[in-house]
């Protein structure tokens, strides 16, 4: 008996532990009932500055615009896709009223799991045979690539050899594949590296053909998280780093076209309210962002022997917002 | 009559050594032999065995098993032919199967006709074995391990069984018990058998022959006749 | 408390064959099979590939469940002639499965909320009918397993992770029972892969991260709950299946139960780390004192 006691002491412990809290979690909840404030659950699937400042956008947003009160259940993923499915299980049990996942694997998740309250995925790019079959709205947060590629021709109308350096996630093969379609129609030819891993990354960078004049990182979460050891690369052979996001500009790439992150919680929130306020989800074409800006950093470009002035006057000329971020903290951005 | 097995001329070397482990040994088996290797640590007597059984490869000279090279052998056919008990129960037995998941695994190999009772078999080796057919062989003490790993061996006799040192992992007692228990079965059953041991005195008791190594060369042949005249102690003071 | 006893179960369902393979590899073999962290995820890539293409689903599940096996395969064969150990031979083919699978994907992840699944038309349904269904393709596979367990070719696998040594002097051929326990044990984990894919809505490369440690964590776990109670030997390969279905339901119990707690997910690990150390340490106490 004492054998047994031994053995299931714990697990018994665990258990009741458990159930009590169950129990409480569930009081807790019909007792706020009378007041009812909107609950949005948000889904982040990985730890990163840009997933914060999404939320942040989201969450001021929508507690700013809306009458009623909101209430924000956050959940942190971790990467982690079992955890994930428990996390957003747990919010169906909480009785979400609205899921903005970030990013594309997260909102299919969530569209595979909830079917009856609307999702607005951010950051995400889903085909349109897709949105129709659920209550799902999407914020793309990307630029097209051939966007960036008309702005670095501009801006470097001599360059004729890029080396594009991406990450083997999903979304990133299409864009690789316009982006070197575009260089070609500029006469730009882009060779392209792929990086399976953050470890590989570094070989890569010291592989990168002699005669390229640039190199090119789009919007890649792995690819970004190693922006440090391409910037090294970028200084010792005196060639532009260029990104497409605000993160990797502040780690030490030379400048970027992309989307402040903020802007995308911003317009997320906006989609949000339409739907709260009644438009079906599926209805609400896919947002596309469209204020543009150019991050620049001017020590990194210093260092990579680059020249700001082209740089500003195709920004001027093109309308996008110039945002010094040389002296910015990292993840401290509005 | 052709013997049961030969050795000619074995060499056996191991590339860190510079002493072979054994070398120039010649010795002939008959059926029905029960054959003792004498020896001191080191001397080789465990090698001689494991030439046997496939587990080492002889660098010169030949083992020939009924007018057959052993080489030649599939593992299949030699695992037909030869079978071994060593001291460590755990390489004789499933240690985490049952007596009878044991039985089976060996009745199967064999393709011979079930036998009729596992416990009635087995109570002839050891009494507990018969009532524990369903408890795991790790469960049984280490001489009733061993007596079912004789018994199992036994069940299907091959040509040669070789027991190294199969006993000195038991207290005085027990050993002895297996000890006499193995010689009973041997001789009933006509069974071929190799045994290496420590202990003199089952050596002049149960053997028919005996083989005194030292240094890896054949230090004395002792035949069946020869043994009356010996002591333990004279044998003692051979081989050590 | 009904809410988290239906997420618990129903997201153990789906990695309840996971656990019968890896009972097959750690309890029976006697080896960690790394290889389960790629192969789960060549069967979820393989089945979302072929269905695709408009391949039917349960022609894409079974060459799902066949690419498994040859996974498994691979695995026993680097292993033959005792040069690469069981957990190098995983990790490596696991390694070599990563390029594999992005090679049968195309793309590192495909999606399949709008593709015609398994169990689609019965979720399309009702959401009873569709679990109904999951739980119908897993109990046929459980059953198969049980079948397997019981016979001869489970002795000899049990025995294999035994004593190979005993069992080769048997004259058994100890390489084709590698061969085809490590090609079942992937197989398992491939079908695990394959309906995940179909309930979570997608095959993503990266979705098998960790899936060989919840697996052994949710085996000990079940085991050491269980074993202690069964003392009649036959009722053993029943006893650990049933072992691994409380193992791997208690694992999401507790995980979605600290989620409730409201614990920081970054701490999460540490603490199901920490609690499944707990139960090896004791579960090697318990091993050595027999």
């Amino acid at each position: 008996m004492k054998r047994i006691l031994t053995y299931l002491g714990p697990v018994a412990i665990c258990f009741i532990g458990l159930l009590l809290i169950a129990g409480c979690d569930n009081k807790h909840t019909s007792a706020n009932s009378t007041q009812k404030p909107i609950q949005v659950g948000i889904i982040i699937p990985i730890e990163h500055p840009a997933m914060d400042e999404i939320t942040r956008g989201f969450k001021e947003t929508l507690a700013a615009s809306l009458k009623q009160s909101v209430e924000f259940q956050v959940m942190r993923t971790q990467g982690d896709v079992n955890l994930q499915r428990s996390m957003i299980l747990q919010l169906q049990n909480k009785g979400i009223d609205l899921y903005a996942p970030i990013a594309t694997q997260p909102t299919e998740m969530t569209a595979a799991m909830i079917k009856d309250r609307p999702i607005v995925g951010l950051a995400a790019l889903l085909p349109d045979s897709i949105r129709a079959h659920s209550q799902l709205a999407l914020v793309d947060d990307e630029i097209t690539p051939t966007q960036i590629i008309q702005f670095i021709h501009a801006i470097y109308p001599t360059k004729t050899q890029l080396t594009l350096v991406y990450s083997n996630n999903d979304k990133m093969i299409p864009e690789v594949n316009e982006a070197v379609a575009a260089g070609k129609a500029l006469g730009i030819q882009i060779d392209t590296r792929m990086v399976t891993a953050l470890p590989d990354l570094y070989s890569i960078a010291q592989s990168l053909s002699p005669q390229t004049q640039g190199i090119l990182v789009l919007k890649d979460v792995l690819v970004v998280s190693g922006i440090a050891t391409l910037s090294q690369v970028a200084n010792q052979k005196h060639i532009p780093l260029i990104s497409a996001d605000d993160g990797s500009v502040q780690n030490g790439s030379g400048f970027a076209l992309g989307v402040k992150e903020y802007q995308i919680g911003v317009e997320g929130a906006k989609v949000a309210l339409q739907i709260l306020q009644g438009t079906p989800a599926a209805t609400i074409p896919m947002v596309k962002m469209t204020n543009l800006s150019v991050f620049i950093n001017t020590k990194a470009l210093n260092a990579q022997g680059q020249d700001i002035t082209a740089i500003e006057k195709q920004a001027a000329k093109n309308r996008y917002a110039i945002v010094d971020l040389t002296t910015q903290p990292v993840g401290d951005l509005k | 009559m052709t013997p049961l097995l030969q050795f000619e001329n074995i060499t056996l070397k191991h590339p860190s050594l510079e002493r072979p482990i054994l070398q120039n040994i010649h010795y002939t088996v008959q059926k029905g032999d029960c054959v003792v290797v004498l020896g001191a640590n080191g001397s080789g007597k465990s090698s001689l065995l494991k030439l046997l059984d496939g587990r080492y490869r002889t660098n010169a000279g030949k083992i020939i098993l009924k007018n057959k090279n052993i080489l030649a052998l599939s593992a299949r056919a030699r695992a037909h032919c030869i079978h071994t008990l060593t001291q460590n129960a755990a390489d004789n037995l499933f240690f985490n199967l049952t007596i009878f998941e044991n039985y089976q695994l060996i009745q199967k190999r064999n393709k011979a006709d079930k036998i009729d009772s596992l416990g009635d078999y087995l109570r002839s080796f050891n009494a507990n074995l018969a009532t524990k057919l369903d408890v795991l062989v790790a469960r049984l003490s280490g001489g009733e391990q061993q007596a079912l790993a004789l018994a199992l061996a036994v069940l299907y006799p091959p040509e040669i069984l070789l027991l190294d040192e199969h006993t000195s992992a038991l207290d005085p007692k027990t050993a002895e018990h297996l000890m006499a228990l193995t010689a009973r079965i041997i001789h009933e059953r006509h069974i071929t058998a190799l045994l290496t041991t420590h202990n003199v005195s089952h050596a002049l008791a149960y053997g028919d022959r005996i083989l005194a190594l030292k240094e890896g060369i054949v230090h004395n042949y002792i035949e069946r006749d020869d043994k009356k005249n010996l002591t333990t102690e004279m044998l003692m003071a051979q081989c050590y | 408390m009904i809410a988290l006893l239906l997420a618990t179960l129903t997201q153990s369902l789906t990695l309840i064959p996971l656990a019968l393979g890896i009972n097959l590899s750690y309890t029976l073999l006697r080896a960690t099979d790394m290889t389960i962290d790629g192969s789960f995820v060549l069967g979820a890539g393989v089945f979302a590939q072929l269905v695709t293409m408009g391949i039917s689903p349960i022609l894409a599940f079974l060459v799902a469940l066949s690419c498994g096996a040859i996974a498994g395969a691979f695995t026993a064969f680097l292993q033959n002639g005792g040069k690469v150990d069981p957990l190098l031979a995983g990790i490596l083919t696991s390694f070599i499965l990563y390029s594999v699978n992005m090679a049968v994907m195309g793309r590192p992840n495909i999606n399949l909320l709008t593709t015609p699944t398994l169990f689609s038309g019965a979720f399309a349904h009702s959401m009873i009918l569709g679990w109904f269904s999951v739980a119908l393709v897993v109990g046929l596979l459980v059953v198969a397993f049980y079948t397997l367990l019981q016979s001869r070719l489970g002795l000899c696998l049990r025995a294999f992770g035994d004593n190979p040594m005993l069992l080769s002097r048997l004259g058994y051929n100890v390489t084709t029972l590698r061969f085809i326990g490590f090609s079942l044990n992937n197989l398992l984990a491939a079908a695990s892969g394959a309906i995940t894919a179909q309930i979570i809505g997608y095959a993503d490369i990266g979705m098998g991260v960790g899936m060989t440690l919840i697996g052994i964590g949710a085996i000990v776990l079940g085991q050491h709950l269980i074993l202690p109670f069964i003392k009649k030997h036959y009722l053993r390969a029943s006893s650990e299946l049933l072992a691994a279905f409380i193992g791997i339901t208690l694992y999401f119990f507790i995980l979605n139960g600290l989620l409730r707690f409201n614990i920081n997910p970054i701490y999460l690990k540490l603490l199901l780390g920490v609690l499944l150390a707990l139960f090896l340490r004791t579960a090697t106490q318990k091993a050595s004192l027999t």
